[in-house]
């Protein structure tokens, strides 16, 4: 299992461009991914999933990759992150 | 005024809101017309009433009130997105006519947009709705 944590820092939070972006890079990879935000948690590869998580600027989140690629998609996902979040 | 309903893997979707369609390859924002989300349509509309494209359920609703996301009846999800990077008017503009759980059928009003308000902050105007199926 790896994991990475990250504050969003994007002012209109988690919406629907770049989840519709994260899901998509999620579903690249074969391990399950998911996302977590306080006590909500969900599939990132799951757009209504993770949208309705209405996760906004400021919040914490916590991914969690967890089979064969998971290093890489850690460390993929954790760039995105950076760069639209 | 005119609707028309699109067949996509067998089931039959009416179009989001009244107005001319226009192709989302024709669209600036990557997300939409690359078909990141999924294939759709986008819809210049004549008024501010959007509805469901079919029978089905809502699956999300953004606090914003410009996104929403329906289960149909046959399985399919689909994202009806008004306008783009509207989530920065924080719902002023949009009167949601549903929540999240409540049960639609195909025509029936998802949220009243106040046309005007868009355009004044300067969103454009032309890809107002966006029907995006998702892809499994």
């Amino acid at each position: 299992m790896t994991q990475f944590s990250y504050e969003i820092k994007d002012a209109a939070g988690i919406r629907a461009r770049p989840a519709g972006l994260l899901v998509k890079l999620a579903g690249t990879f074969q391990s399950d991914i998911s996302i977590e935000c306080g006590e909500k948690k969900a599939s990132a590869k799951k757009l209504f999933a993770v949208m309705g998580m209405g996760i906004k600027c400021g919040s914490a989140v916590t991914v969690t990759a967890e089979g064969a690629d998971e290093s890489e998609a850690a460390k993929q996902l954790e760039a995105f992150f950076k760069e639209n979040l | 005024m005119f609707g028309f309903g699109k067949k996509k893997n067998g089931s039959v979707l009416v179009a989001a809101a009244s107005g001319t369609v226009i192709n989302v390859d024709a669209l600036t924002d990557e997300v939409f017309s690359k078909k990141i989300l999924g294939d759709g349509y986008a819809v210049k509309p004549e008024n501010g009433t959007i509805v469901s494209p079919a029978d089905g359920k809502i699956i999300d609703v953004q606090d914003s009130h410009h996104a929403y996301g329906i289960q149909t009846n046959d399985g399919l999800e689909l994202l009806v997105h008004i306008g783009i990077d509207t989530v920065s008017l924080n719902g002023e503009g949009f009167t949601p006519c549903v929540k999240n759980g409540d049960k639609v059928k195909a025509g029936q009003a998802l949220c009243e947009v106040d046309l005007g308000k868009i355009q004044a902050a300067g969103i454009p105007p032309i890809p107002l709705c966006l029907s995006q199926i998702l892809t499994r």
